[in-house]
């Protein structure tokens, strides 16, 4: 047994399935940050073990709120996750190759945010065992089902579009066949950022689209082209704004956490050039949006802005989501100035996160507290402590999968001379 | 679903729907199944992808 356990750090040393050239926390060190991951994921299962066994009447959802905070989070996490199809289409499809070191990272991301998003719907279905009726007993007049179909595919597709880290693995793909898979994988690349671009772009528009068709919920009903409305082309344009920064940002957090610099400046800038602009255009889209349905649409159906904003669901969340989370970042991600700063430019980048996620939170908590019927009030909704838990696994899930692929997969090709 | 579904109906809905469906699956595992069948090409003809490290 003394023997063991001197030989323990021997047995332990996995610096051989390191990716070349880095350098990473000692095994023991690893271990204790694995302790973080592995709480939250605790604190999930405690939460789910009692959804599943005692039902839905566990969370403070009821017959207002039938959306929580596992939706709230499922349309954040999707959009901040964009950043894998967006990367991926700029890279493989338009050619920007400048963006090639960090398609890992973006894919990485994405992947954890999809699954994520999944496994946690799969509590919110209150039976997961049945979450395959959704396929086989389809509503093909339901945006949702639309949402279904494309995320599970996409979740697919990023599963393949990671495939290749994994088979890049210093030790794995000393195995020929892994190797030449692995190899032939990349050359091909370009079908599946093409797959993952359609089918990032319908769900990203049908999530926001499921909105803008609930035509009994005046805050978020919209008009819009054929038989998408606005908000449909609104959540993918806000998608692939804000994706960009989410990737850079979790990059920019590793880098300080990890005392190592992953991609150069240069990348982190171009992507928050990219995500600037695209955020103006959104801004512009969703400002006019949002003037169109304040003086036109919600006066020609007898309301006002007032009737919208209540307690605690104030006019602060409009100034917030749009000003300081929207334009202010807007404009200072495409100020070259900013970008170049490492600080500036991180701050912009979470505004603009915060910005989406309140967006996510507006449309899906505000829209239910509305009163629509002449007997209703205005209601709050804050979720019980086993909603927080299930939420909490995409948090758990994203850092365990985060922490184990950035120490054993070539996720950042330019880690190895920016530390030399 | 199928179109033998007791469910399925012959509309433009589920034509679009799952034709869209079934045709971006059938992209993604079949450039999967070629992709598996050049690598066993390859290794029957001795093109071992030697890894960079």
């Amino acid at each position: 047994m003394r023997r063991w356990l001197d030989d323990l750090p021997k047995y332990a040393d996995d610096s051989s399935w390191w990716p070349k050239g880095t350098k990473r926390c000692r095994p023991e060190v690893f271990l204790i940050w694995l302790g973080l991951p592995l709480t939250l994921l605790a604190y999930f299962s405690v939460g789910a073990v009692l959804c599943l066994a005692l039902g839905l009447n566990q969370t403070n959802m009821n017959d207002y709120f039938a959306f929580g905070v596992w939706i709230v989070v499922d349309l954040a996490v999707i959009a901040l996750g964009a950043g894998a199809f967006f990367t991926s289409f700029l890279n493989y499809i338009v050619g920007k190759t400048e963006l090639k070191p960090i398609v890992n990272a973006a894919v990485l991301i994405g992947f954890i945010c999809y699954v994520g998003a999944i496994l946690m719907l799969g509590i919110d279905i209150g039976q997961p065992i049945r979450g395959w009726f959704g396929f086989w007993h389809a509503n093909v007049h339901s945006m949702l089902t639309e949402v279904m179909f494309c995320i599970t595919t996409y979740a697919i597709v990023l599963t393949i579009e990671l495939l290749p880290s994994v088979l890049d693995n210093k030790r794995i793909s000393r195995v020929p066949e892994f190797g030449t898979f692995s190899h032939n994988l990349h050359t091909i690349m370009i079908v599946f950022a093409a797959a993952g671009t359609f089918l990032s772009f319908f769900h990203q528009g049908s999530l926001g689209g499921m909105f803008g068709v609930l035509y009994a919920r005046p805050f978020a009903a919209r008009g819009g082209l054929g038989i998408w409305p606005w908000t449909f082309f609104l959540f993918i344009m806000s998608a692939i704004a804000v994706g960009p920064s989410f990737t850079t940002m979790v990059v920019m957090i590793t880098e300080k956490i990890s005392g190592r610099k992953l991609t150069k400046h240069s990348v982190k800038m171009l992507m928050g050039k990219i995500s600037g602009w695209l955020l103006v255009v959104y801004m512009v889209f969703k400002s006019a949006d949002t003037l169109w349905w304040a003086y036109i649409k919600l006066p020609a159906a007898g309301l006002t802005l007032d009737s919208m904003y209540q307690a605690p669901y104030g006019f602060w969340l409009l100034w917030v989501e749009i000003g300081l989370c929207g334009w202010l970042p807007a404009l200072m991600l495409v100020q070259e100035k900013i970008r170049a700063s490492y600080g500036w430019m991180f701050v912009a980048m979470l505004l603009a996160c915060i910005g989406i996620t309140l967006n996510r939170f507006v449309f899906t908590i505000q829209s239910l507290a509305l009163p629509v019927l002449p007997f209703e009030k205005f209601y709050s909704y804050l979720p019980s402590w086993q909603e927080w838990g299930i939420a909490s696994l995409v948090l758990g899930f994203g850092l365990l999968v985060f922490m184990l692929a950035y120490r054993y997969l070539p996720i950042f090709p330019q880690e190895p001379e920016l530390n030399d | 679903m199928f179109p033998f579904a007791y469910e399925w109906i012959w509309d433009i809905g589920h034509i679009i729907f799952f034709g869209l469906f079934y045709g971006i699956l059938s992209v993604i595992f079949g450039t999967l199944t070629l992709t598996i069948l050049k690598t066993m090409l390859d290794l029957w003809a001795g093109h071992i992808h030697e890894p960079e490290h």
